[in-house]
């Protein structure tokens, strides 16, 4: 059987950690973001070229003296609590430590899109601040949030040589989210952008990517250990497969054996793409709404699937689609 | 696998469904509260359909996941109760929450006659709402269960998922981040 995961888990920093606005006002996040710096860049260090940390040299207390595991079985009691975990986090060296990962766990950069054209996006600064703090590898979930449809997507332009560096700095990614991702133009050195994701990234979320079947796959390819792909389209759109590069072949085959979830989803022929690309699909989840190829990954999944995520308002997946169509 | 090689679909209703007899491997079907609500009579149907497809000698776990704005009036704490979440909650009154909430277990007892299945009824909701959602959540499915809502279905099983704010302090840098409250679509 299975199950939710229940409350209050013990699970470390695999779980999803997010971040809450607890800082009423700019001027006092800036002033706990200084006073975390060099804690920060102490921790990095510490976690990147080992060594022992620097012992505070004040007064000790009894909570500094608990073993490190300890306070790390404490402080996953508040993981979903941010309060608490930035009270935590001014405790002592041992408490900063064992919180800090929570605490970054997440960044989230957000064009906005009545920006004025004659000035620099927004969309970089919180990778930037972050970069200059040192606190980008400490960030597993990054999303990429654009503005509305229509407006130019995420592409190569995006990308200086200052954000392609905030964007290598992000080395422990697990799971990124990107909209409105302009895959073909990122086309053919896609790979020089986004390539030191393949490690470790094990989620992708995109919001309605542009490019060909081909193309796609080709970005999904260069994550050679993904399990979960999130295929989000708010509005279920016909996207024709433009030019097909018969060259392109995924660089790798994704076990992709985790969840997928497929939101007013039309383009059937990149899940048959996927599927003879990728050698089939292996999915143990799926979440569809409004999904034409209902069947076809049904079909396909059916060693594997374990739990099968439907809306009775989507009752008939496939044929919503053909109706509209007439 | 062929779709070809698939068992014929149940024909109880005119238009096709998803033929699960080849997913052996099945154990869990989820659904949301919310979309029940939006497919009204139709609900019952649909799951009968798709649950007679299922191959019937496996055990099968009917979850149905409930947001904290199918359950609940307002965020409790400060940092939910940010006017742009606020929005998200209706002005439902309690008691047509409770006759909401009664629509959807007797859909759900319907279903039961199609195949046997294990109701799991999933509280999805912001951090400081999960225990108010469970108890309205438990109170309303006893008196549902006293007066025989459910039919011959077992007591359901109530669990919860706990959902943040999913955003960073930092991102303030970049001004308003709307992520919390799209919290499900990406």
């Amino acid at each position: 059987m299975v199950l939710k995961t229940p409350t209050s888990s013990l699970t470390g920093p695999s779980h999803s950690i997010q971040l809450y606005y607890c800082v009423n006002t700019p001027i006092a996040n800036e002033l706990f973001i200084n006073r975390l710096w060099y804690r920060t860049k102490a921790k990095i260090e510490w976690l990147l070229f080992g060594g022992a940390p620097e012992v505070p040299t004040g007064r000790s207390s009894p909570i500094a003296k608990l073993p490190q595991e300890l306070v790390d079985i404490i402080t996953s009691y508040f993981i979903y609590d941010t309060p608490s975990l930035l009270a935590c986090s001014l405790t002592c060296y041992s408490w900063y430590i064992a919180v800090v990962p929570h605490l970054h766990y997440s960044l989230t950069t957000e064009d906005d899109p009545i920006w004025p054209p004659d000035r620099d996006h927004p969309w970089p600064r919180p990778l930037k601040k972050s970069y200059e703090l040192g606190l980008l590898p400490l960030v597993k979930r990054f999303r990429m949030r654009m503005g509305i449809v229509g407006n130019p997507g995420f592409g190569p332009a995006w990308l200086n040589k200052h954000t392609l560096r905030y964007f290598s700095a992000l080395t422990n990614l697990q799971d990124l989210g990107i909209d409105f991702l302009e895959v073909s133009s990122f086309m053919p050195t896609i790979q020089q952008c986004f390539g030191h994701f393949s490690p470790n990234l094990r989620f992708l979320a995109l919001k309605e990517p542009v490019g060909s079947c081909r193309q796609i796959l080709y970005f999904i390819g260069l994550f050679p250990n993904l399990q979960d792909l999130k295929l989000h389209y708010p509005s279920p759109i016909d996207e024709p497969d433009g030019t097909v590069d018969a060259t392109l072949i995924p660089l790798s085959n994704p076990p992709l054996r985790g969840r997928l979830t497929l939101t007013c989803f039309t383009r059937e022929n990149l899940v048959k793409d996927m599927i003879n690309f990728f050698c089939g699909l292996r999915f143990r989840r799926m979440d569809l709404f409004r999904v034409r190829c209902v069947q076809l990954l049904l079909d396909a999944c059916t060693e594997t699937l374990e739990t099968l995520k439907l809306y009775p308002s989507d009752p008939f997946g496939e044929e919503l689609f053909k109706r509209k169509r007439e | 696998m062929n779709s070809s090689e698939r068992p014929p679909a149940d024909d109880r209703g005119s238009l096709p469904h998803p033929n699960l007899s080849l997913n052996k491997s099945l154990r869990t079907l989820e659904t949301t509260a919310e979309s029940i609500d939006a497919a009204d009579d139709t609900a019952s149907d649909f799951f009968k359909m798709v649950l007679s497809s299922i191959a019937p000698s496996t055990p099968l776990d009917v979850v149905v996941i409930y947001r904290d704005i199918d359950l609940s009036d307002m965020p409790h704490c400060s940092w939910c109760n940010l006017e742009i979440v606020r929005r998200r909650y209706s002005r439902e009154k309690p008691i047509d929450r409770v006759a909401r909430l009664r629509h959807q277990f007797k859909v759900l007892g319907e279903m039961h006659s199609a195949r046997d299945f294990h109701l799991v009824l999933c509280v999805d909701a912001f951090d400081c709402m999960v225990e108010g959602s469970i108890e309205m959540l438990e109170r309303v499915a006893k008196a549902e269960g006293a007066v025989g809502g459910f039919g011959r279905l077992q007591k359901p099983l109530i669990i919860s998922e706990r959902r943040t704010l999913r955003s960073c302090y930092i991102d303030r840098n970049a001004g308003w981040s709307r992520e919390g409250v799209f919290a499900s679509a990406l």
